[in-house]
């Protein structure tokens, strides 16, 4: 007997919550007994904390598989490095785990409470893609339970088809069952930062091109209200691993150990217009004048991780949600798309926090991968309606005129049209999918909307 | 100072949030219960993460003879010592409607909650007295606190459960045993996915249990609640006058 319940689901940004049935394994024998009931279980999904921020990790009509009992910790090879994991895990588990023994993640979000199963499914990157890659790239083997009930171990030397179909694949080709990661070595926990304040979006982007070679984590967080001559300024984030001497005396005595933040929580969903115009101005002006050129030694939580100390953080959009829009753009073309992005959120005044850019580096092989060289500026946009949709309609206009693409892992709108445009391996992806889930169990509502699925 | 624990029913939810609370402050662990497969998967996770032994031993509690020479199985796994404390975390609960039906379902939850719990329980206190030192920890339910129409199956096999205890610690609380008796309110685990709302501020998580039971073995407290405000809950539900309760659906 496994429990079934309804429980209302969405993705991290609240936007159009679904009903859907949950169970959650308590065993790998009860996780098996699903996968082998077809008849009572013709749909399933995985899901792990729900980080995505559209509906990637819900299904109407399927059986959602919660993560929670899946978070056990195999191995670690504190020689090599090598952690094999189930899918449940999450990355603050093996920072927990790996860090103090003189490890970290190859490569890492900008949130720890994501499961490593959803890093795979979404090829995760972080702030040292250019030099890194992402997340995928440093997995060495899948254990996947296939839509037939079958067990497969797969990996970059192993069924590659599948391995990188997997990679970036959201969850669509397979439960991932086990991974196996190779983490990083470090010698501390801490980071080198240098803060740079670039007065518009030229200035952000030479700086980007021309300093990244020096820096294996580079990000910028981009002021979206700017406007005219400002339009595009932004403080770039610029780190690289920290030595040992470079820690004060009292860091050095402890490097692997960063003291708990004091975490603090959003309790309850802000009023809907919360966040306007005017508030999210005043914080940008604050923020942009809080941060003045300088260097700094910086532990991991505080670099990477800045919004994990504020839990629930998504509530401040209100309960209409918001959605979450990353858009990539060519080097060839970077300039003028983000340009145009800014402009356009500009002239609709729909207030993002947070609007954060990267240079991306090369892309990897798996088909559905997003990022390839060039820009990505990712933005929240909240929910307030048909004016919302209206200025996502535009900026995906641009990004298609540009050759840009969304990130699947983010996207909550884009039609089956926009995606076919954006990836144009989705047919390598699905003659994968057709070997291994000719009858698309394996779905969720974004795939149902962009047309992931297997057509006969 | 380094314990060795051995766990009964350690898949559970709670005892797996128990297991990994112990493992961290360096105690071994055996970890003992039905699936091998989850037992393995377990035991290298604790292994992983914190660096202790645990072994496993596979059992079934509705089985007799497996129950009883769970004492004599566990010395042998543990180098021929006695473990320094059991944990006893494993429980049944069916929907009541089919307990009632089933009388052989009902005689499954009382088979493993009540009595091989029981059985296995004397069976390490004799054990634990003769050393002239241990630790029992039984995780019965607040179910067992007064019957209610509702899950007095299951309610029944844990007031079995927890007055044994009582008269266990009653008996050993001399002896250098120390016998916990913990109740459990709604917790979020497995047993009872699709049964509790894992977002009630009455449920607890797994390791807010887990916190409880290992304060509860740091200051030899005799009975716990928890979460605690579980103590007043059934201080109420048990006040009830009959005549009352008789009209309430709980």
């Amino acid at each position: 007997m496994i429990a079934l319940t309804e429980r209302t689901l969405s993705g991290w940004g609240g936007y159009q919550p679904l009903s859907c049935s949950v169970a959650e394994p308590s065993s790998r024998g009860q996780l098996r007994r699903i996968l082998d009931s077809q008849v009572e279980h013709p749909h399933v999904l995985a899901r792990g904390l729900g980080r995505s921020y559209g509906d990637s990790a819900v299904c109407r009509g399927g059986t959602v598989l919660l993560q929670g009992n899946a978070d056990r910790i195999l191995s670690f090879d504190r020689a090599t490095g090598l952690v094999r994991c189930e899918a449940g895990v999450t990355l603050a588990d093996l920072i927990q785990v790996c860090l103090p023994r003189g490890w970290f993640l190859p490569t890492t979000p900008g949130t720890k409470f994501v499961t490593v199963g959803g890093a795979i499914a979404a090829d995760v990157h972080g702030k040292n893609h250019h030099v890194d890659g992402t997340f995928g790239r440093w997995i060495r083997r899948l254990t996947l339970l296939l839509a037939d009930g079958s067990e497969r171990v797969c990996g970059p030397d192993q069924d590659g088809d599948l391995f990188w179909a997997t990679v970036g694949g959201m969850g669509l080709t397979g439960y991932i069952v086990e991974a196996e990661i190779q983490m990083r070595p470090c010698t501390t926990a801490y980071f080198r930062v240098d803060y740079r304040r670039h007065r518009n979006l030229d200035a952000t982007l030479a700086a980007m091109e021309e300093t990244d070679s020096d820096y294996r984590y580079s990000v910028g967080w981009i002021d979206c209200l700017a406007r005219g001559r400002h339009l595009g300024r932004s403080v770039l984030m610029l780190g690289n691993d920290a030595r040992a001497e470079d820690l004060s005396a009292q860091q050095a005595d402890h490097p692997f150990t960063v003291a708990p933040k004091n975490r603090k929580s959003v309790p309850i969903y802000f009023p809907n217009m919360a966040l306007n115009r005017l508030s999210v101005s005043l914080f940008n002006e604050v923020y942009f004048a809080a941060h003045p050129d300088r260097s700094s030694i910086v532990d991991f939580d505080t670099y990477f991780y800045p919004l994990d100390s504020i839990h629930h953080w998504n509530r401040i959009y209100g309960r209409r949600g918001f959605v979450q829009y990353q858009a990539l753009f060519p080097p060839g073309t970077a300039e003028k798309g983000l340009r145009a992005v800014l402009e356009t959120l500009g002239r609709f005044g729909l207030a993002s926090f947070l609007a954060v850019i990267k240079r991306s580096g090369p892309a990897n092989p798996a088909p559905l991968s997003y990022l390839y060289p060039g820009y990505t500026l990712a933005l929240d946009i909240p929910n307030v309606g048909e004016r919302m949709l209206e200025m996502v309609r535009q900026l995906d206009k641009i990004l298609l005129h540009e050759g840009g693409r969304l990130y699947l892992a983010k996207d909550s709108l884009m039609s089956e049209d926009t995606f076919r445009a954006m990836y144009p391996r989705r047919d390598e992806f699905l003659a994968v999918k057709r070997r291994v889930d000719p009858g698309n169990r394996f779905v969720s509502e974004q795939a149902r909307r962009v047309g992931l699925i297997v057509t006969s | 100072m380094n314990r060795t624990y051995i766990i009964l029913g350690a898949a559970s939810g709670i005892a797996k949030a128990v297991s990994r609370s112990l493992a961290s402050r360096g105690h071994d662990l055996i970890l003992a219960g039905r699936s091998q497969e989850e037992l393995n998967l377990l035991a290298k996770d604790l292994e992983t993460r914190h660096q202790v032994q645990a072994r496993i031993l596979v059992f079934d509690a509705s089985c007799r003879a497996e129950v009883t020479g769970l004492l004599e199985a566990s010395t042998r796994l543990n180098d021929a010592q006695l473990v320094d404390g059991v944990i006893l975390a494993y429980g049944v609960m069916f929907p009541q409607p089919e307990t009632e039906a089933n009388l052989d379902l009902l005689a499954l939850t009382l088979e493993v909650n009540l009595v091989s719990s029981v059985l296995v329980l004397q069976a390490f206190a004799n054990a634990f007295v003769t050393r002239g030192r241990g630790v029992i920890v039984g995780i019965s339910s607040v179910a067992g606190d007064r019957g209610r129409g509702s899950n007095y199956h299951y309610g029944c096999s844990k007031a079995g459960l927890s007055a044994f205890l009582d008269g266990l610690r009653h008996r050993l609380h001399d002896k250098g045993v120390h016998v916990c008796t913990v109740k459990p309110g709604f917790v979020a685990t497995p047993m009872t996915d699709g049964l509790v709302n894992p977002n009630s501020p009455l449920c607890a998580r797994p390791d807010q249990v887990a916190r409880d039971i290992l304060r509860a073995i740091d200051r030899k407290t005799g009975r716990i609640y928890t979460l605690w405000v579980w103590r007043w809950i059934m201080m109420i539900i048990r006040s009830v006058p009959e005549f009352l309760f008789l009209r309430t659906k709980l």
